[in-house]
């Protein structure tokens, strides 16, 4: 039996024996945490969804996907961290109308299996339609913030969702790599992903802490000048660009000025911060290391700018 | 008169009504302890002791034994059960049931019941409090499930999926 319209796909457990989806009963979540997986943990907070978890085959998904109805997806960001996605996310989400799926990874899951195109095309659009159920939020239409990495991932991304648009949000890589260095995200510890997922070798895993995450900054801008999007927006230009930003993404920004200004004072990952802009100690911190990122992004970086 | 002994329990195992054994118990602070466990010679093979051990740990508590490393049936009984070693001194080995397996065997049958009708889940999901969850689905269980079993699982399910992210 599939579970019911208000089940949500909350985890892909990769097992030797096949994969399984988890899925945990989330009436009424809005799942607008900056992070799905927060929303994720607060749903375990519910002693309902600890207990009764339903596990169903990983092959299943596409017949469970289709037994309810979804709020259709409507746009995807990408993005090189720290680089104004998670205020973009933020951005959709403080609309009631929409369901915005921030970092989900139940997609990552699916997007790294290794599997023929013809397989693995309908299984990603079905962990959407299984992510974007409204479950009673009233929302009618979703949006995916994508995980840096699967910038390397686009292509089949596209293919599985070629009417759907993607912004691309970038950003000058030694303030990437100033931001990381200053509290890392999963892709720049080194082990935490495997490194082909963020187009690295195994012997780069050994690099010195700071020339490592230079080289997987590096890996995530190349991806991003190769990237076929509907927009690149640089992060310094967010604020300004907003508007067209949102339109692109079938948001009146015009229509809902007040939330959406309410969400820019805020930090996007800790809405309860005020949101400060720090560019240029960025700029300052990392001088040490501006000649290896100039080395190693420059160029990337300038095919990008030429696209901005 | 020891300290512990006016905590030990003798209880009866009954099969359709008539006693077959018994299971002696001591109630010690942090666990029930097995100090002994018989079943009639006529008795034994149909399930009277591991039925006994079920209901001993329905009721939530972790429980220990201490089994005689020389005596591999034995052992292999509270292995079966859901026991696992936890300390020896070389000839005994003392092996500890976190209390929640019973439940959770017999949770199986529920979470079937509760993933098949759609009025029970929103019936559930609308409790916020996990004693009050817990109360209801032992009750909708019924025997040998405890509240108490069921609060265990809550507390084994919120350490799994813990494991799972770190």
């Amino acid at each position: 039996m599939s579970p019911g319209g208000d089940w949500l796909p909350a985890h892909v457990d990769v097992r030797a024996a096949g994969e399984e989806v988890v899925w945990l009963h989330a009436a009424g979540a809005r799942l607008d945490d900056p992070f799905f997986a927060q929303s994720v943990e607060r749903l375990l907070r519910r002693p309902f969804s600890l207990l009764f978890p339903a596990r169903t085959p990983l092959e299943r998904l596409v017949e469970d996907a289709a037994s309810a109805p979804i709020a259709p997806l409507a746009g995807m960001v990408a993005h090189v961290s720290r680089c104004g996605s998670t205020l973009v996310a933020q951005w959709l989400a403080s609309g009631r109308d929409r369901l915005v799926l921030s970092e989900p990874g139940p997609l990552d899951a699916v997007l790294h299996l290794d599997l023929p195109r013809e397989r693995h095309v309908p299984l990603l659009r079905a962990v959407v339609a299984g992510l974007s159920r409204p479950r009673g939020t009233g929302a009618t239409r979703s949006f995916v913030k994508l995980d840096a990495w699967a910038l390397n991932s686009l292509p089949l991304l596209r293919e599985a969702f070629p009417d759907v648009p993607v912004v691309l949000l970038v950003r000058d890589p030694l303030e990437v790599v100033v931001s990381q260095l200053r509290m890392r995200g999963a892709h720049a510890v080194p082990g935490v992903l495997p490194p082909q997922r963020l187009g690295l070798t195994h012997e780069q895993l050994a690099l010195p802490p700071e020339e490592f995450v230079v080289q997987v900054v590096a890996r995530l801008t190349e991806a991003a000048a190769r990237a076929d999007v509907d927009l690149v927006v640089d992060h310094a230009d967010l604020p300004a660009r907003r508007d067209h930003l949102l339109a692109l993404l079938g948001v009146d920004a015009a229509q809902e000025r007040e939330a959406l200004d309410a969400v820019s004072g805020r930090s996007a990952k800790n809405p309860v911060l005020p949101h400060v802009d720090d560019r240029s100690d960025k700029q300052r911190d990392g001088e040490h290391l501006r000649a290896l990122v100039e080395r190693v992004s420059g160029a990337s970086w300038r095919q990008l700018q030429a696209r901005l | 008169m020891g300290a512990h002994e006016d905590l030990e329990h003798d209880l009866p195992l009954l099969r359709d009504g008539c006693e077959a054994g018994s299971l002696r118990i001591r109630d010690e602070p942090a666990a029930l302890r097995v100090l002994g466990l018989v079943v009639d010679p006529a008795e034994r093979g149909r399930g009277v002791g591991s039925a006994a051990v079920r209901d001993l740990v329905a009721r939530g508590r972790a429980v220990l034994v201490d089994v005689p490393l020389s005596d591999p049936d034995a052992l292999g009984f509270w292995v079966r059960c859901g026991f696992r070693g936890v300390a020896s001194d070389g000839n005994v080995l003392t092996l500890q049931h976190d209390g929640t397996g019973g439940a959770a065997a017999d949770l199986a049958e529920v979470r079937r019941r509760v993933l098949a009708d759609v009025a029970l889940q929103d019936r559930l999901a609308a409790i916020s409090e996990a004693p009050a969850l817990a109360r209801e689905v032992a009750l909708l269980a019924g025997p040998p499930v405890t509240a108490e079993g069921v609060l265990g699982a809550l507390t084994d399910a919120r350490r799994a999926w813990w494991q799972r992210w770190v």
